[in-house]
C-alpha cells in the first residue's frame, strides 16, 4: 500500500538539505518525503534535525512510522526484539555480570522474561 | 546525599564499562548517590519508530519504577533519554494512552501518575559546573572536540518547557576542565551510530565524516556522553580508514574526562581502555 505524502508538506527539500544520510549521497525517510527514492523507510539517524528545520511543521515521525509498516524490520532489530522477550535487554551476551564485575560494577537483574511478557502485548498484536 | 536512579541503557551496561564507572564516581563526587533499577528492562528505544505499537510500555515501566520510590532517571544515552522524554510526553498529552499503559503495569503491581523526571548526565553536569570548576586539580592542557548527545535535544516538541540544555552544555563543563574546545563543522552533526542498525556501510561514511571534520580542526581527542557516539566513532574507528596518518582520534567519555581533572586515577576512570 503506497503512504501518501503528508499534504502540509511542500517538498521544499529542507528537510533533506539537513540529513545526515542524504548528504552522504544515501536515502532517507527525508527523501521519500520529497518522493525522490521509494527505499529510505528505514534510513534515519534519530537525530531528529528533519522535524526541527522543517517550516510547515509536517508530522514527519508519523509518516516515517506509517512508512515503516510497508517494510520488513531489519535483521539486527529483530534480533534486539528477542532479546527483550527473552529477559528485558537488548543484547544476549553471555556472562554478562561476570564481565561487569570485574570492572567493580554491580551485577544487573533483569525484569524476565514472564514480567516482559504481562508488561507487553502479545506477539502479533503489538506489531 | 542527593538519591537518584541511574539508568545507563542497555548498550552503556554491557558494552561501556569505563563511561558507567566514571559517571558512578563523578555522580558520588557531586553528592549524589545512584541507585540501580531493581528490575533492568531496555527503554524500547529502537521499537519506537514503526517497530511495535506497545513500545511506550517499556520507558513507562522504568518511569514507574522511579515514580514509586519517588527519585529522578539520570540517563547516559541520548537513545534512551529521548525515549523516556518521548514517553512522558505522550502519556500526558492522551490520558487513554497513559490508562491502556496503566492497564499493563497493573499487571506488574505498578502505575504511572506521570511525575517522573528523567535527566542526562550532561544535565546533572552542567548545573553544578561551578562546583566541578573548583575541584579541578589537574586542569587538562589538551584541544578537545565534543561529540554531543543530540537526542536529548531534539525534537523540540518532546522537550520539558523548563529545559534549558543546549549544544554549550558539554562545552562550558570541559572548558571549566581547562580544556580548550575545538570549533569544527561537524560538531552538531549527529554522529550517525543508530545508522548501524540498517546499514553499516553508510553509518560508518557518516562517522568518518564527523571524525576527519575534527581532525580537521586540530582535535586531540573527541569527548561524547552517549553510548552510541562511543559505539560507532570509538569501537567501529577502525574500519573507517580515517585520513590521520595511520592514528587512532581518542574517544573519552565526559566523565572520565572530568574525573582526570579532579584528579581521579587514570585506572580508576578506565582510561587504559582507548
Amino acid at each position: 500500500m503506497r503512504i501518501e505524502i503528508p499534504k502540509e508538506c511542500d517538498q521544499c527539500m529542507k528537510c533533506v538539505d539537513c540529513c545526515i544520510i542524504t548528504q552522504m549521497d544515501g536515502y532517507s525517510i527525508a527523501s521519500e518525503l520529497n518522493e525522490l527514492s521509494g527505499d529510505g523507510a528505514w534510513n534515519c539517524a534519530n537525530c531528529w534535525r528533519c522535524i526541527e528545520v522543517c517550516p510547515r511543521a509536517v508530522d514527519i515521525f508519523g509518516f516515517m512510522i506509517q512508512r515503516r509498516k510497508d517494510e520488513e524490520i531489519p535483521e539486527l532489530i529483530r534480533r534486539g526484539i528477542d532479546g527483550i522477550f527473552r529477559k528485558g535487554f537488548w543484547f544476549g551476551d553471555s556472562q554478562f555480570n561476570e564481565v561487569r564485575g570485574l570492572f567493580g560494577l554491580p551485577a544487573v537483574r533483569f525484569l524476565g522474561r514472564e514480567k516482559v511478557a504481562l508488561l507487553m502485548a502479545d506477539e502479533g498484536e503489538g506489531s | 546525599m542527593e538519591r537518584m536512579i541511574l539508568y545507563p541503557g542497555c548498550l552503556v551496561l554491557s558494552r561501556f564499562h569505563e563511561y558507567e564507572l566514571a559517571s558512578r564516581q563523578i555522580l558520588s563526587k557531586l553528592g549524589i548517590e545512584a541507585l540501580d533499577m531493581e528490575e533492568f528492562c531496555c527503554c524500547g528505544s529502537s521499537l519506537v519508530s514503526g517497530v511495535r505499537d506497545d513500545w511506550i510500555n517499556l520507558p513507562a515501566y522504568s518511569l514507574a519504577r522511579a515514580e514509586r520510590l519517588g527519585m529522578d532517571i539520570i540517563t547516559l544515552c541520548g537513545s534512551c533519554t529521548n525515549v523516556f522524554l518521548r514517553a512522558n510526553f505522550y502519556l500526558e498529552k492522551d490520558p487513554s494512552l497513559l490508562e491502556r499503559a496503566n492497564s499493563r503495569l497493573e499487571r506488574l503491581d505498578l502505575g504511572y501518575a506521570g511525575t517522573t523526571t528523567v535527566r542526562h548526565i550532561v544535565e546533572i553536569l552542567v548545573d553544578r559546573v561551578d562546583e566541578i570548576r573548583e575541584s579541578v586539580v589537574s586542569p587538562l592542557n589538551f584541544n578537545v572536540a565534543l561529540s554531543h548527545p543530540c537526542q536529548i535535544m531534539r525534537p523540540s516538541e518532546i522537550l520539558p518547557e523548563q529545559d534549558t540544555l543546549s549544544f554549550q552544555a558539554m562545552r562550558g563543563i570541559v572548558s571549566a576542565l581547562g580544556a580548550e574546545v575545538v570549533d569544527y563543522p561537524a560538531e552538531t552533526d549527529c554522529c550517525g551510530s543508530t545508522i548501524l542498525l540498517f546499514d553499516r556501510a553508510m553509518a560508518l561514511k557518516v562517522g568518518k565524516r564527523k571524525l576527519e571534520s575534527a581532525i580537521e580542526g586540530g582535535a586531540e581527542m573527541i569527548s561524547v556522553c552517549c553510548g552510541n557516539c562511543l559505539l560507532l566513532l570509538d569501537r567501529y574507528q577502525s574500519q573507517m580508514e580515517l585520513k590521520n596518518g595511520g592514528r587512532r582520534m581518542p574517544l573519552i567519555s565526559l566523565p572520565q574526562l572530568i574525573g582526570l581533572a579532579l584528579g581521579f586515577p587514570q585506572d580508576e576512570m578506565g582510561v587504559f581502555r582507548h
